[in-house]
């Protein structure tokens, strides 16, 4: 059985450290910024949420962690600190060891990544021993444990991937993410594929997981409401920048950037009463040539020539990322003014 | 391979725009254009009669280069240049035309196959493969002796029939791919007629495929005709490249050493062939998906409002 | 509103599976619904709960194995004619999940809108000025400036309205919008349901909104109907059944959805079974491996939709026991 150190003392002991911190860190593809001074922590055993619509950049940044970012995708600033130390200036062969023991990822449609002429025990083993040493008994034996910890039959190590169901599959990965017992999982958008019932299962179970074995979770999804249910805190993305971050129960009840708050005005509630919501007018920008000072002011509401000098500002000043009240951050002009 | 859009202010399909300015695709047209030309010139630059001649030994034989000839006389005292810019007239419309014939069998029932499904499919398959079984050259041969010609339209027709087919199979390919894509069931909700959806809906869409069937089939007719002219198989009487190579092999224009003969008239064949490979590639890499060239957005900002 | 624009009876499509094409998948069963001018009808399921294949039997894209539709009095699910069919088509119009398909990508949107006007010779005079209009009603201003466009010069959300123009031009009355937002950025689909809401409002259509999202079923809807397996198995006005749901698989579903203003919620259990067609199903309640309620009736005997309060009826022995059991071979 994989040692399962006691969670909660885990928790809260390392909640305060710091496993991996992006500093001003800048991605382009080819000559367009997808990227741009990203600043973002993420504390051991914590769940920060990622939350963007597509262009934000947070599959960009998920990849720049993982540091599997591919040509024209580059690195053209900042650092990226995993326990103190720049993986941009590690090499290849280090990168290597690093990826999947220290970080491992859990992409969207992982479920279409297993081998489907390789049964999913000896998936394991491959993975397993590209990593350690380890016979192709004792591999086989760590990845049946590690199918009963997601819920999945142990006898299962010798199915098909086709055998199995989309949600199956999908744990089968979580497993894998899990197998040399990572520090931190990355998971982008790993249940938007599935229905909405084997949502909710897998994201039980990750919950689960999560306050069982320790790891920090770094989830990356487009459904804002869905972290709201499951995040320590989280951190908005629009247009390439991070516009909000904070716990995630006050971004929920006090969402400050005009984004955030657009973003709570598009998800229809479940309970309560039934109004008209506005979403948010127009389209996320064209990262080749995003609008000059703050990317967000041509659907903002409240970027209007009524208050000239905010107005100037919000045009030609791009807003940074300050602490608007104690673990509150927030990139915007209007907030600035209030708490100032 | 989809037909990527763009359009120009000239209100050409946009996939032509994009060929044009396809730096392959430009040299092999711009080869092409020059051939035409110059087979368009032929009456002008060169006689005719005397790419052919027949019986009269004159005192012109197997002369190398010169301003007088250009490209030198064969043993015959055909002039070589000649036979080039003559030549061309044969090949240029004979791979013209075969494209032609063969592209427009195989995009209507290749589309209509996929369309139909079923069992018109099955049996128009089952044509398809019979006929893509049935060998090119030695059909020629055959037809070609049993008709007792060797004229042009012969050959068109029969490098049209064997060819065809394994045209139509791709396109049916392609069209089944493309007969469930939701703007075609649109069509079909809005009332559009199946002729309608057919060729006006689903077949823009697979323009750059039928430009390379086309384009293929000329450039096979080409080789196909001048390989059994070589052979011997080709009309004496008329100027031709691959004629005028097997007058160079026949009458050892080799072992002399004469190599005028048979460079120039391999050059143009090969040249022409070379110049369609290139639109052929020049058609592939702007037909690709993964398009090179495009500004880095196309790419990058799939949805938004 | 009692009048009824269109009305689907005992809707079934059954398709060949397997080896040898023995087996059969039946991907709709006994489906039965009306659907009423002005409002928006959900048509709620997960993947491969039959919700396509009903929209798609509505629009006669392919003809079901038994059962009616009936429009204007007339049952239109088999005819072949082509004139009562494209009677038909100008009547009942289709919007598409994928806005990056749904369109032909070597015509402009001026084509788009042109073709159903021309096919059903509408507004012949001014043509042009009809597709200004529909592009002005879906919000794609100035009208000139889009018309001229080509599908990838739009983004998502703008396709998925040139849809709706599309669709609007024939003057339908009834709209199947398939998964219409879906595919869409999140801050952009509540704008197409909006909108989808003015149209039904200003026009009088009648909506079927196929979707897996609850919430936004809960949004714009008037009724909803639940699918799973191929059946319907709850149907009834919005509000109510959702808050007051009576088959145990809409209590899930509810229970399943993220809900923003819940922390901690309860857990669901876990339970074996997927919301997909079944091959072959044998009688009983298809829901009966995952049911927390379940007796044994239930794997027995199929339950029929019954009416349990006014206008809410579910498919469930326990929750809306029909008055009279009755013994049934099948389903």
């Amino acid at each position: 059985m994989i040692a399962s150190v006691t969670a909660t003392q885990r928790t809260e002991q390392w909640r305060t450290e710091t496993l991996v911190e992006l500093k001003n860190l800048s991605v382009d593809y080819g000559n367009v910024r997808a990227a741009d001074n990203v600043n973002l922590s993420i504390a051991r055993g914590e769940i920060l949420g990622l939350a963007g619509e597509s262009g934000s950049g947070k599959s960009t940044i998920a990849n720049a962690i993982m540091q599997i970012l591919r040509p024209p995708a580059h690195i053209t600033g900042g650092a990226i600190l995993f326990d103190g130390i720049d993986l941009t200036q590690k090499s290849r062969e280090e990168l290597r060891k690093f990826r999947w023991r220290n970080v491992s990822m859990v992409f969207q449609s992982a479920m279409n990544a297993l081998n489907p002429v390789m049964r999913v025990g000896d998936q394991f083993v491959d993975m397993m021993r590209a990593h350690e040493r380890i016979s192709k008994r004792a591999a086989l034996r760590r990845a049946g444990e590690l199918l009963d910890i997601v819920g999945i039959d142990q006898r299962r190590v010798r199915a098909y991937p086709h055998e199995l169901s989309g949600g199956m599959r999908q744990r089968v990965i979580i497993a894998m993410a899990l197998a040399l017992q990572p520090e931190l999982v990355i998971m982008d958008e790993p249940t938007t594929a599935l229905d909405v019932v084997v949502q909710r299962e897998i994201l039980q179970q990750i919950k689960t997981l999560q306050r069982e074995l320790g790891f920090a979770v770094l989830f990356i999804t487009h459904d804002l409401s869905l972290l709201v249910e499951i995040a320590n805190r989280i951190a908005i993305m629009y247009a390439g920048e991070i516009v909000e971050q904070a716990p995630a129960a006050e971004l929920h009840s006090d969402p400050l950037h005009p984004y955030t708050v657009g973003l709570m005005q598009s998800f229809p509630p479940l309970t309560g009463p039934i109004e008209r919501m506005a979403g948010i007018p127009g389209s996320p920008p064209d990262l080749a040539s995003p609008p000059a000072g703050c990317r967000f002011h041509p659907r903002c509401p409240h970027c209007t020539t009524d208050n000239p000098e905010l107005y100037r500002r919000q045009t030609t000043i791009r807003p940074l990322l300050r602490e608007a009240a104690p673990g509150r951050l927030v990139a915007c002009h209007l907030v600035e003014d209030q708490t100032a | 391979m989809s037909t990527p859009v763009r359009h120009s202010r000239f209100g050409l399909p946009g996939w032509l725009t994009l060929l044009l300015k396809n730096p392959k695709a430009r040299l092999g047209l711009g080869i092409l254009a020059f051939i035409v030309i110059l087979a368009l010139l032929a009456p002008l630059v060169a006689d005719k009669a005397s790419a052919v001649t027949f019986g009269n030994i004159t005192f012109d034989t197997r002369k190398p280069p010169s301003w007088h000839h250009l490209f030198g006389t064969n043993d015959q005292g055909t002039d070589v240049f000649a036979e080039v810019v003559w030549g061309a007239r044969r090949s240029l419309p004979l791979g013209f035309f075969a494209g032609l014939i063969a592209t427009v069998l195989a995009t209507v029932f290749g589309i209509l196959s996929a369309y139909a499904g079923g069992f018109l499919d099955n049996a128009l398959s089952v044509l398809f493969n019979v006929f893509f079984i049935i060998p090119t050259v030695p059909l020629l041969i055959d037809v070609t002796a049993f008709l007792h010609t060797r004229g042009m339209l012969v050959m068109i027709l029969v490098i049209a029939c064997t060819l065809w087919a394994f045209e139509a199979r791709i396109l049916r390919g392609q069209a089944l791919t493309l007969k469930n894509r939701d703007f075609i069931l649109a069509a079909k909700t809005t009332g559009e007629s199946t002729w309608r959806i057919l060729f006006g809906e689903l077949m823009p869409n697979m323009i750059s495929r039928i430009a390379a069937a086309f384009v293929l089939v000329f450039h096979i007719a080409i080789l196909v005709d001048a390989g059994l002219e070589f052979l011997g198989f080709g009309d004496l009487q008329q100027p031709s490249w691959g004629v005028a190579l097997y007058w160079a092999t026949v009458n050892s224009s080799v072992l002399q050493g004469e190599w005028w003969a048979f460079l120039f008239p391999g050059l143009a064949i090969a040249l022409t062939v070379f110049a369609l490979t290139l639109v052929l590639a020049g058609i592939d890499e702007v037909s690709n998906p993964r398009l090179r060239g495009l500004p880095a957005r196309k790419r990058w900002y799939r949805r938004g409002a | 509103m009692t009048t009824t624009e269109l009305e689907v009876e005992g809707l079934t499509k059954h398709f060949p599976v397997g080896a040898g094409l023995r087996s059969r998948v039946h991907a709709a069963d006994d489906v039965s619904f009306a659907l009423k001018p002005g409002t928006i009808t959900a048509l709620v399921g997960e993947s491969g709960s039959g919700k396509s294949t009903v929209a798609r039997l509505i629009a006669r894209l392919y003809e079901p194995t038994s059962g009616r539709v009936v429009y204007d009095g007339k049952d239109l699910a088999h005819t072949r004619r082509r004139r009562q069919l494209l009677r038909y088509r100008s009547q009942v119009q289709m919007i598409y999940q994928d806005p990056f398909s749904s369109l032909n990508p070597t015509k402009t949107v001026r084509h788009a809108l042109t073709r159903p006007l021309k096919i059903h010779k509408l507004h012949t005079e001014r043509i042009d000025d009809r597709v200004h209009e529909l592009l002005d009603q879906v919000g794609l201003v100035p009208p000139e400036r889009f018309a001229k466009k080509y599908p990838h010069e739009l983004s998502g959300g703008q396709r998925q309205r040139v849809a709706i123009a599309r669709a609007l031009a024939v003057e339908p009355r009834v709209i199947i919008a398939d998964e219409p937002i879906s595919m869409l950025d999140v801050s952009i689909r509540i704008g197409i349901l909006n909108l989808m809401a003015d149209l039904k409002e200003q026009n009088e259509l009648a909506f079927l909104y196929v979707t897996h999202d609850l919430a936004s079923a809960r949004y714009v809807a008037d009724d909803v109907l639940v699918m799973y397996a191929g059946q319907i198995v709850e149907q009834g006005p919005a509000e109510q059944v959702l808050s007051e749901p009576l088959h145990p698989y809409t209590q899930l579903l509810i229970a399943s959805v993220p809900d923003a203003s819940t922390r901690e919620r309860a857990e669901i259990e876990v339970r074996k079974g997927v919301a997909a067609a079944a091959v072959d199903p044998a009688a009983g309640c298809r829901f009966v491996e995952r049911c927390p309620i379940a007796i044994d009736v239930c794997s027995r005997i199929t339950p029929s939709l019954v009416e349990a309060r006014p206008r809410h009826a579910a498919r469930c022995h326990v929750n809306a026991p029909a008055p009279v059991l009755r013994e049934e071979s099948h389903a």
